[in-house]
């Protein structure tokens, strides 16, 4: 089988052809090794490239099947790590200059539950500086770059971990999501990404950006492989307090079930008030079809969400400062200047800010429940805007400039507050030929009805076909 | 020179806090960073505007049986 396809296969179709002996994990390894070597001058998603180790386990996990031992269907498929994820005897970075000999003693919960089904770790993804930003202009490692315009963002904070799946420089990838990191790229870079329900994955060995609003998720360029890869990565960790011991499902289970009778919610009042037309357009559209396949689409409404970019900063910029105090105080000049500023202006926050705004989201939280006792789940765009350039700090929507920062964490980190599991899957393309991605929110713990819908577009629905060109 | 923001937050005020903090922030710092910290004392002001009762802080981690 050529590179090309071999790169571009879901995570399915890849195990299928692992079990049945008519590909090697070997060979899919090495084609995306090439296609590494090929691409990535141009998109940097890669920090650190595991290509000796990457090759060591596809071969093992090779040997393994071919002697009856297939532990299932993440066994030789290659996996990217935002380099957040702790690896042991491997330098993670956090994509910093503070972190950039550090190395782990021990893999992240995640990193070993991966590496016990048999995933091939193929290295360590570009990511914004400690996960405190969403454009991936790291001023340590390059900026990456997305692979449907060299010129423009990836997003982030897990730019290069989608820029790498959207690529098909691996077949699947690991991100963590504070106020919308993994699914801000998958959006902008035309990929599948999942927040789950917080608590659902494990943090034990993951850098913290905001303990209380971390989650950890998978990115993938198929419904179906998000959930695979969930199927490994969820369950309890008694290593991380945050870590749910609501038991862990089988996140394929009815996912080609369809939508009929799914009860979906569109809040218009704030989730289509700043947005770009073609972005607007694309995401109804997507409503539309979701309608069309049976789903009962409703408009709702929660005004507390204008509160809710406001909460969030605070809390992230309270938990950040805390984290960061040690090093902030004795290496700032190490720190690159959008985090730099970033942390010294959240010492402007006072405790009692902190508290207030950790009130709100109890009822913010509260409000939101209430909600989701009228609609199974939500439907909305997950970025206003398309990818910008990179280096671009504002961008104009309806008539108006507003900071990147701003517009791209706007959709997103309410479902941070709430904890919610949230999908970003791609739903068109703006005139520019950039990616648009459509939002689906479900109840905490529910992942497998935002899988399902999620799947159900994408079973009708062509967008998710389409692979950039470099 | 940067201007105290809404006379609530004096930038001088700020950088004294900084200091205390151990971060010493220069004038022409303090003017870089003026409109972050005036789209956090926004964000600030916002705040004063929820009405939240007797609405306990959300708890950040589950509790567990010792």
């Amino acid at each position: 089988m050529k590179t090309e396809e071999l790169c571009s296969l879901s995570i399915g179709d890849l195990s299928e052809l692992f079990r049945k002996g008519e590909v090697s994990p070997v060979e899919a390894t090495q084609a995306c090794l090439e296609r590494i070597e090929r691409d990535d001058g141009k998109l940097n998603s890669f920090i650190t490239l595991l290509k000796a180790e990457s090759l060591e386990s596809a071969l093992h996990a090779e040997r393994a099947i071919r002697s009856g031992n297939y532990l299932g269907p993440l066994h030789g498929v290659t996996v990217g790590l935002k380099d957040l994820f702790h690896t042991r005897g491997m330098r993670t970075t956090g994509g910093s200059k503070i972190l950039q000999s550090f190395v782990p003693n021990e893999d992240a919960s995640v990193v070993e539950l991966l590496k016990g089904a048999g995933a091939v770790i193929i290295g360590k993804l570009n990511m914004h500086e400690f996960a405190y930003g969403v454009t991936n202009d790291n001023p340590h490692f390059g900026p990456s770059r997305n692979p449907w315009n060299l010129e423009c963002i990836t997003g982030g904070s897990s730019g290069g971990s989608c820029a790498a799946v959207s690529a098909g420089l691996c077949a699947g990838a690991l991100g963590s999501d504070t106020g919308g990191s993994i699914r801000i790229p998958s959006s902008l870079c035309g990929v599948v990404g999942l927040k789950p329900t917080y608590g659902r994955v494990s943090k034990h060995g993951v850098l913290p950006l905001s303990w209380s609003m971390d989650h950890v998720g998978p990115i993938a360029r198929h419904v179906k492989d998000a959930a695979l890869m969930m199927n490994v990565m969820a369950g309890y960790d008694p290593r991380d307090p945050a870590s749910s011991t609501e038991p862990a499902l089988d996140f394929t289970y009815g996912l080609d079930e369809g939508v009929k009778g799914l009860r979906m919610g569109i809040i218009k009042n704030y989730f289509f008030d700043v947005i770009d037309r073609e972005v607007k357009e694309a995401v109804l559209h997507a409503c539309k079809v979701l309608e069309g396949l049976g789903a009962d689409v409703e408009e709702v409404n929660l005004p507390e969400l204008e509160h809710s970019r406001s909460i969030s900063s605070t809390i992230v910029g309270a938990e950040a400062a805390a984290y960061h105090e040690s090093n902030f105080k004795a290496r700032p000049q190490d720190y690159g200047d959008d985090v730099r500023a970033r942390l010294e202006v959240a010492y402007l926050l006072r405790a009692t800010d902190y508290v207030k705004a950790q009130r709100f989201r109890a009822l913010f939280v509260e409000k939101m429940a209430h909600l989701m006792k009228r609609v199974d789940l939500l439907l909305t765009p997950t970025c206003p805007i398309e990818a910008p350039k990179i280096g671009v700090q504002r961008v104009a929507v309806g008539g108006e400039t507003q900071p990147v920062l701003n517009l791209l964490l706007r959709l997103t980190s309410p479902f941070n507050l709430t904890g919610m599991p949230a999908i970003s899957i791609p739903c068109g393309f703006t005139s520019r030929g950039l990616p648009i991605g459509l939002q689906i929110a479900g109840r905490p713990f529910e992942e497998v009805k935002v899988l399902k819908a999620a799947n159900a577009y994408e079973v009708h629905t062509e967008w998710h076909k389409r692979r950039p060109s470099l | 020179m940067a201007q105290p923001i809404e006379n609530k937050i004096p930038l001088k005020a700020f950088k004294q806090v900084a200091e205390l903090w151990g971060i010493i922030l220069t004038d022409k710092r303090l003017e870089a960073l003026t409109p972050r910290i005036q789209q956090t004392v926004a964000d600030l002001a916002r705040l004063d505007e929820l009405e939240l009762g007797d609405t306990e802080p959300a708890p950040i981690f589950q509790m567990k049986k010792q």
